[in-house]
């Protein structure tokens, strides 16, 4: 009887074990293929980071094709069977290699272009936002490091530092040199990307968070203002003497512009405030109207194509559900619209490798 | 061959439904007993689960989240093993279940929830999950439900010393002393324990190229804690004075998908209580409480240079008026009073609310069969008076052999927001309103016996409407996110609970098994692709079941509980898979009894099929791991 017994309850334990799924960590429903990767020219893709949500690890890689117009989501675990990480912030196209940053898994993975397989990843990084190549090196920007990293671009180890105060952001290389986003001291920071040192400062606004060159080779920075801290700013810096020659103000402490871009031609800037603005880099004053509104959309990035002009408006939605990029041509007319990872912010654009 | 008929129904009964009730005998502290619950003539008209003494039992050297995802189909989502765990009800968020110890509310004031992991079971001789509505009498703010917990006084004149000690794999060590005395007037339990685990469990790394196997790293609790319950019984006054304080540190694991981690997190509590207890006459008791609870966290990443803290300090008061003018009719009257205040880095400086409620509770059983229960809740809130919270809940019971009774309630919900919802220095929102919904449940209850087999099923219907639901939402054109009345969200479902008893062939056979199916509706503002979706981290499925064997001085124990998949985001295009984890528990009396002085010891098999899973993303969970533990007790009664 007790063998009887026996034999019913371990039936029954197996047929509950039984249950047990094959999949582990977050999946999603219907997930990419690697076969549903984009077929498209690497010269013709358009890469998007999708950050995820912070310690869910739920960070994405997406590739969009503009002349098939179809995308592909979820490309890095796809290809290479396991996830990006904890928070993607930007990638970078550099020398036939696709270098995604992983914010908060402190890392940065080195892809292929050509078929996205991974072939490095650089560990040892705090918390890295940035990452540019100037002088045959990679410098890579971090929130807590106060330091910028540099890394060997064939080995793709970190050689070294570059103490530099504070939350570094965006990296531009200018004549040689290097101007990095001090979003944490409310500095542009110029750096000797030869001596690895931090040469200069150019105090700016309150939080900075994005800069771009325009064609007549001033560099033009975004300021948040911070927490209702300052009216937010936007700045005009002569690189050649290192000073703010223009600044505007915005009109209200409460607003908060981001993600400050530049057509192909260098003439027009465009940032987001709610919804998307633009200006010639000759108006004296900023715009009194949006170029498009964002009409109940939780507007996060915008990028525009280096060849095209086309604009890329990102809609992170509500942070946590998959998110929105549309694609508008120079006109402002609406292009295409498609569904991306959660919360879809750095654009590269492989026109512009 | 009846045994084996016997045994072939428990297991062809599991995917049905249970839970027991009642606790059992006192004293027996190792070896699993179940008594079927019932002794009422006609049970209350609302949703309430006792988890029996074995649990209690088995789970005296856990964590409270622990005892509860063996005991209940409430969700527990846990961050990992000694990590932040909580529990939900009903297809409702973690905040939205309530925790009482002694009457006071222990749910943070500033997060709004509790970590269960934080809770040692050693706090609790009683455990009461009430389910939905029947939170009501409790406090507001259980949308999902509440966790009672109580001490109690063993009047029985007594004396006895508990020595435990249990191992288990990856260096977790817990130690635990209890000490208690009565001589009929006068009760004192002293308890002191303490755990260290390294909780360094191998895993399969499946984030990372090729998936090697990895061993958890900067996983380290230590926890101690000590309480005194203190007894006096004088003719129709009791006094009572309870206390403990715990402080749990903890190393927070990175997530598998990072390099690594150097979190850190420290809680000390302190709780205390004193209660004035009235026995007028048979018919009439007075109950006065008063208590003060303390809260203090301190969050460390130096990665990431984030150093924050919080106080927390609470002062309550509770008056209790029983009545019972006639058999049928009961009264109770409450006044409660609360005066809480929060002090957090995130707020950067100190908030506080003050609150009164008064309430009132009837209960008529007009006929053996009949029974009719009527409660009216008034909160005030910083001096404003808020909506009357009322409840009716009517059972019926067409039968007594076998016991069949249906039972019915309504009732009005709320939930408060949180001083974080409302102070947190960049996204509070002064402007909040409380959650506030409408509660509905039907029931079905039967148990009966049958020579040497008992069994007892209840299920429960449940539906409600919550609006102004409180969600944290980024705002539009800037960084910031800010708390809102977002959504509104419809929860309906079914509990279904089956415990069946036999004695066979010398064997005590049990099973208690509990099963949840929870569906959803959000509907908010400006978003199309989120309408009607299941809310994140709500299993529409959930099983709980455990099978017990008992002979002599010896018991086996099998728990298995199911979690469906949970979605991740609020369009439910991402999930963590469904999954399972098993267990089996070995318990001896190593001494024939009476005896003064005896020894237990209890073999655990947990994760015992093991599993790969994670309960959220990257957080590994630990493969097959065991424990074992032993027990000296010396009692004498006089």
């Amino acid at each position: 009887m007790a063998k009887n017994a026996l034999t019913y309850l371990l039936l029954g334990a197996a047929l509950l074990s039984s249950c047990a799924p094959d999949a582990i960590g977050p999946q999603r429903v219907p997930d990419c293929t690697a076969s549903d990767l984009v077929a498209a020219d690497t010269a013709a893709r358009v890469y998007i980071i999708n950050e995820g949500n912070f310690t869910w690890g739920n960070a994405s890689f997406s590739i969009y094709d503009p002349l098939r117009k179809t995308i592909s989501n979820n490309v890095f675990s796809a290809v290479n069977n396991r996830p990006l990480g904890d928070v993607a912030q930007s990638v970078l196209l550099h020398n036939n290699h696709a270098f995604l940053v992983v914010n908060n898994s402190g890392k940065v993975e080195v892809l292929h272009e050509s078929d996205l397989t991974a072939v490095a990843s650089i560990a040892g990084l705090a918390s890295p936002r940035y990452m540019v190549e100037a002088a045959n090196k990679l410098f890579i920007s971090d929130l807590y490091a106060n330091a910028i990293s540099v890394c060997n671009s064939n080995t793709f180890q970190v050689s070294g530092q570059i103490a530099v105060p504070g939350w570094t952001e965006q990296l531009l290389p200018i004549n040689g040199e290097l101007w990095c986003v001090g979003a944490g001291n409310n500095n542009m920071y110029l750096i000797d990307p030869v001596a690895e040192q931090l040469i200069d400062s150019v105090a700016v606004g309150e939080e900075p968070n994005s800069a771009v060159l325009d064609a007549e080779g001033f560099l033009w920075v975004l300021c948040s203002g911070g927490f209702d801290e300052e009216l937010p700013t936007l700045h005009k810096i002569d690189v050649q003497n290192r000073q703010v020659v223009l600044t505007h103000s915005f009109a209200e402490l409460s607003q908060s512009p981001t993600a400050l871009a530049i057509n192909a031609s260098g003439t027009h800037l465009f940032w987001l405030n709610t919804d998307l603005w633009t200006m010639h880099i000759h108006d004296s004053a900023l715009p009194a109207t949006a170029a498009i509104a964002a009409a109940n959309r939780n507007l996060y990035n915008v990028a525009v194509h280096p060849l095209s002009n086309e604009i890329y408006l990102t809609d992170a939605r509500s942070f946590v559900e998959e998110g929105t990029v549309y694609r508008y041509a120079e006109t402002l007319q609406p292009v295409d619209s498609f569904q991306c990872g959660i919360i879809p912010g750095h654009i590269a654009f492989g026109a512009a490798n | 061959m009846r045994a084996a008929r016997f045994i072939t129904w428990f297991v062809l009964l599991l995917p049905c439904a249970a839970v027991a009730q009642e606790p059992s005998s006192p004293d027996t502290l190792y070896l699993p007993q179940v008594v079927i619950a019932g002794n009422e003539a006609v049970a209350a008209p609302y949703h309430v689960t006792r988890p029996d003494s074995a649990t209690m039992a088995a789970m005296a050297t856990r964590t409270l989240a622990d005892a509860l995802a063996v005991s209940s189909a409430a969700y527990v989502r846990s961050y990992g093993q000694g990590s932040l765990a909580t529990l939900s009800f009903r297809g409702t968020g973690a905040n939205h279940t309530q925790l009482y110890w002694n009457g006071m509310p222990l749910n943070s004031p500033l997060l709004g929830l509790s970590d269960l992991a934080e809770m040692p079971m050693a706090i609790a001789d009683r455990i009461e999950l009430h389910h939905g509505l029947s939170s009501l009498a409790d406090g507001s703010g259980g949308l999902g439900g509440s966790v009672y917990l109580e001490g109690s006084a063993q009047w029985q004149p007594s004396t006895s010393v508990s020595l435990l000690q249990r191992v288990a794999s990856f260096n977790d060590y817990r130690t635990q002393l209890a000490v208690s005395h009565g001589n009929g007037r006068w009760y004192s339990q002293t308890q002191a324990f303490q755990t260290t685990a390294q909780n360094d469990f191998e895993f399969t790394n499946v984030a990372v190229q090729n998936e090697p196997i990895q061993r958890q790293q900067h996983a380290r609790l230590m926890q101690r804690g000590i309480q005194q319950q203190l007894y006096r019984n004088q003719g129709r006054h009791t006094f009572s004075v309870r206390a403990h304080a715990t402080e749990t540190d903890r190393e927070l694991p990175r997530l598998i998908t990072a390099e690594t981690s150097e979190q850190t997190q420290q809680d000390q509590a302190v709780r205390a209580l004193v209660e004035w207890l009235f026995q007028s006459s048979e018919k009439t008791d007075l109950r006065v409480r008063s208590g003060y609870v303390y809260h203090y966290q301190h969050y460390n990443d130096p990665l990431a240079s984030i150093a924050d803290s919080y106080h927390e300090h609470g002062w309550y008061s509770n008056a209790r008026l029983r009545f019972r003018p006639l058999t049928a009719w009961k009264f109770q009257a409450n006044l409660e009073s609360g005066i809480i205040r929060g002090r957090s880095t995130g707020i950067g400086g100190t908030v506080q609310r003050n609150q009164f409620a008064a309430l009132l509770q009837s209960q008529w059983q007009p006929t053996k069969r009949w029974l009719v229960h009527l409660l009216l809740r008034q909160e005030v809130l910083d001096g404003q008076a808020q909506p009357t919270l009322p409840s009716l809940g009517i059972t019926y019971s067409p039968g007594l052999n076998p016991r069949v009774s249906f039972r019915g309630s309504i009732a009005r919900s709320f939930r408060y927001p949180t001083l974080n919802d409302l102070y947190w220095a960049q996204g509070g929102n002064p402007t909040l309103q409380p959650e506030r919904g409408w509660s509905s449940e039907l029931g079905l209850q039967t148990s009966g016996k049958r020579k040497q087999f008992l069994w007892e099923f209840a299920a429960t219907a449940f539906y409600s409407e919550i609006d102004d639901w409180i969600q944290w939402v980024p705002q539009a054109g800037s960084n910031l996110w800010q708390a809102t009345n977002y959504q509104h969200v419809t929860n309906q479902g079914v509990e279904t609970t089956l415990q069946l008893s036999a004695n066979v062939g010398g064997f005590t056979l049990q099973s208690l098994t509990s099963y949840t199916y929870t569906h959803n509706n959000v509907s908010q503002p400006e978003s199309e692709s989120t309408a009607a979706a299941q809310l994140i981290y709500v299993p529409a499925h959930n099983l709980s079941t455990r099978l017990v064997a008992k002979r002599k001085r010896y018991a086996a124990e099998y728990s298995h509980t199911f979690t469906d998949r949970v979605y991740i985001t609020t369009d439910n295009q991402w999930y963590m898979p469904a999954w399972n984890t098993a267990s089996l528990h070995l318990t001896a009396a190593l001494t024939k009894r009476n005896r003064a002085g005896a020894w237990y010891a209890r073999a655990e098999i947990n994760n015992l099929f093991n599993y790969n899973y994670q309960v959220l993303p990257w957080r590994p969970m630990p493969g097959r791991w065991f424990a074992l533990s032993l027990q000296y007790k010396w009692q004498k009664t006089r």
